[in-house]
């Protein structure tokens, strides 16, 4: 699959993504190295991962990443209820210690996590490990066996080797630092927020309801927005929350009255209320009518649909 | 592929880790060309955005990788240059709350008007490169280790394996039931490990403290240094991270450059750690524990500093101020600043008596105390 293909089905699949994107979705297909997704929240991290399974027709195994995630959680784990029985049911047969060992520690008694999961299956899935920076860093050291070689140590065991391997996206909020040999062992992308016109296609990608000048006057204003020096600056997730809020309320056009009825869509801290009504005489601008700027448009024939989003709206 | 392009990306790689640190290796430089046999040589914004991918890992290095690249094949100005990117720190003014947007004409002079006004502010000189002086240095890194290893302020909630922990390990006492038939007769424990905490420095490059600065920065260069948990930042006027250079400083001769408004202007401590708030908040939890270094002499807006610590404090799981007078005879932290800043510390220390961070056990608030 090349950068433009890449693109395209994305599109088909309410997901607009820019060539930056396209060539690193390319790139770590073809060279078999998982990606290291950074951006700012809501811009699409892990929804990548969700759609690539989609295009790829494969399964997405997930990891969400939180503290005090073990290698007992994340990668294996022995079936110790069913190894105590074992042991007892076993007891008088004669068998060597040895031998009960190697039973008991088999993989008919393995509880695969996800990531032994993603390497053990007959076709290669979509591994998202979500949120990385959120797991401690001795975590990291467990996945670095995993993202450099595929493959997973069991002591008990030996190694297993992926039959396939995973397509891996690691996403990060860059809440801390992650280490150099965990990065190194990964192509890196940076997601920014959208340009006005990509986020334009993506309200009308993901949310046919919305007509052109609304999404055009929604982006405009998220633009506006992120300029602002907001505590949760609101990214594409936020747009799309709103838009999809404006529709069920009916409404073709943004104006102040919807503003300050929806605007817990967008921002989500009391003190960013605050900042939004000081900031009310340099926004009205953006909220007039613009008349003849915009055509009401058409609306698109694609079949856009498996968003989520869409899904909510019946 | 021809052996001239294989040569010029080996050189690329070769000039992004000589010249800007890259951590690009032959591993890279193979990964490179594989990524660029794949995309094709045809256009130029696909080859930037694969090398982009391979040889970058955080958006500073994006930033510098751009315009490396952009030097190193010496595009001329019209033709496809790779398209800036839109990231925290992509600005080379270090700008980090500027507008990522054009701005209209009237909001960017009124822009223009407000740092006109922190520049001329009565003590404003800003000087672009600092040295950290290397006399001491050795005593600082131990202070430094010292703090790292003994300043917990939680637990962890991860389990490790501990003789008196509170939870049964089911995992490690069927293994060692196997050494006794079985039967399980030696139970084995977890615990919550202590935690290490992570390192926020905020340090006031103001003029004020340019008599404490050496000080200061040895103390900073020691801890990012020493620790991977640690983030810098200098401020005056404005923030500017200085983390990565702080960690390289010995390779650039203790220099610390570009700091621009962050150094040696006046104090606006409050636009200060709200510029933080908004950029790199995300580094705040309840395992950070914040180091402010002013002496609280802030010519800004009180009430935004007080927003900011505040918030800062809400986010973290303590708040040391360092002030340099702290420890004078009769000190009463009376500066506005400090008064503002008083109730959300959880210590307030002078340079001399550092070490005594690492007497600190518990989330504990200064208005608490009183």
């Amino acid at each position: 699959m090349n950068g433009t293909q890449i693109r395209q089905r994305f599109a088909q699949r309410g997901y607009i993504a820019d060539e930056d994107f396209a060539t690193s979705i390319e790139l770590m297909l073809a060279l078999e190295k998982p990606l290291l997704v950074e951006g700012p929240a809501g811009v699409g991290k892990t929804e990548s991962a969700k759609v690539l399974a989609d295009v790829l027709d494969t399964k997405l195994i997930r990891l969400q990443c939180y503290e005090g995630l073990d290698a007992a959680s994340a990668l294996y784990e022995w079936n110790y209820p069913k190894q105590l029985l074992h042991i007892r049911l076993t007891e008088d047969q004669g068998l060597s210690l040895a031998e009960r060992e190697t039973q008991i520690f088999s993989e008919p008694f393995l509880l695969a996590r996800p990531l032994l999961e993603a390497i053990s299956q007959a076709r290669a899935p979509v591994l998202l490990i979500d949120e990385i920076d959120r797991a401690d860093e001795a975590f990291e050291a467990f996945l670095l066996e995993l993202l450099g070689e595929f493959q997973v140590t069991i002591p008990e065991l030996g190694t297993i080797r992926a039959k396939e391997r995973p397509a891996v996206i690691v996403t990060s909020n860059r809440s801390r630092e992650l280490s150099d040999a965990l990065r190194r062992r990964c192509l890196y992308l940076w997601i920014a927020y959208p340009e006005l016109e990509r986020e334009v296609a993506i309200l009308r990608a993901r949310l046919p309801g919305v007509n052109e000048r609304l999404a055009r006057q929604i982006a405009r204003f998220m633009e506006f927005l992120r300029a602002q020096p907001f505590q949760r600056v609101p990214g594409t997730a936020e747009s799309l929350d709103w838009a999809l809020a404006l529709v069920r309320l009916h409404r073709d056009e943004l104006d102040e009255a919807t503003l300050e009825l929806t605007a817990g869509c967008i921002l989500k801290v009391q003190e960013d209320w605050e900042l939004l009504q000081t900031l009310r005489a340099q926004y009205r601008p953006l909220l007039a009518p613009d008349a003849g700027d915009e055509v009401v448009p058409t609306p698109p024939q694609a079949d856009y649909g498996l968003g989520s989003v869409r899904a909510n709206l019946g | 592929m021809s052996a001239n392009l294989t040569a010029g990306i080996v050189e690329f790689c070769g000039h992004l880790r000589r010249e800007h640190g890259f951590k690009v290796g032959p591993r890279e430089a193979r990964d490179a060309m594989r990524a660029i046999e794949c995309v094709g040589i045809a256009r130029r914004t696909r080859v930037v955005a694969a090398l982009r991918s391979v040889c970058c890992s955080s958006p500073e290095e994006i930033a510098i990788f751009d315009r490396a690249f952009a030097a190193f094949f010496s595009l001329a100005p019209g033709v496809a240059q790779p398209r800036p990117r839109r990231h925290p720190q992509a600005s080379d003014a270090g700008a980090t709350g500027a507008p990522r947007r054009s701005a209209p004409a009237a909001e960017s002079l009124a822009e223009g008007w407000e740092l006109r006004r922190a520049q001329y502010s009565p003590a404003a000189s800003p000087v672009d490169a600092v040295a950290i002086p290397t006399e001491g240095l050795a005593a600082a890194l131990t202070q430094a280790q010292r703090l790292i290893q003994r300043l917990h302020l939680a637990r962890s909630l991860r389990w490790k394996p501990s003789a008196r922990g509170e939870r049964f390990d089911l995992r490690r006492t069927l293994r060692a039931g196997l050494r006794t038939g079985g039967e399980l007769m030696l139970p084995r424990m977890l615990d919550h490990p202590l935690r290490n905490p992570r390192f926020v420095l905020l340090l006031d490059g103001s003029r004020s403290m340019s008599e404490h600065s050496a000080r200061m920065l040895q103390f900073a260069y020691a801890l990012c240094r020493r620790t991977r948990r640690a983030s810098a930042f200098v401020f005056s006027t404005r923030l500017r991270e200085v983390t990565r250079q702080l960690r390289c400083a010995a390779r650039n001769a203790y220099r610390l450059e570009g700091l621009g408004e962050a150094w040696g202007g006046g104090t606006r401590i409050g636009a200060s750690l709200g510029e933080y708030l908004r950029n790199f908040s995300g580094l705040l939890s309840d395992q950070t524990f914040v180091i402010v270094m002013s002496d609280g002499l802030d010519v800004g807006e009180i009430p935004q500093l007080q927003r900011a610590m505040r918030e800062i404090a809400r986010r973290s799981a303590a708040i040391a101020w360092v002030n340099p007078h702290a420890d004078s005879p009769g000190y009463v932290p009376s500066a506005d600043g400090m008064q503002a800043a008083l109730p959300y510390l959880t210590t307030l220390v002078s340079f001399g008596r550092l070490g005594a961070l690492t007497n600190l056990r518990r989330r504990r608030r200064m208005a608490a105390d009183a």
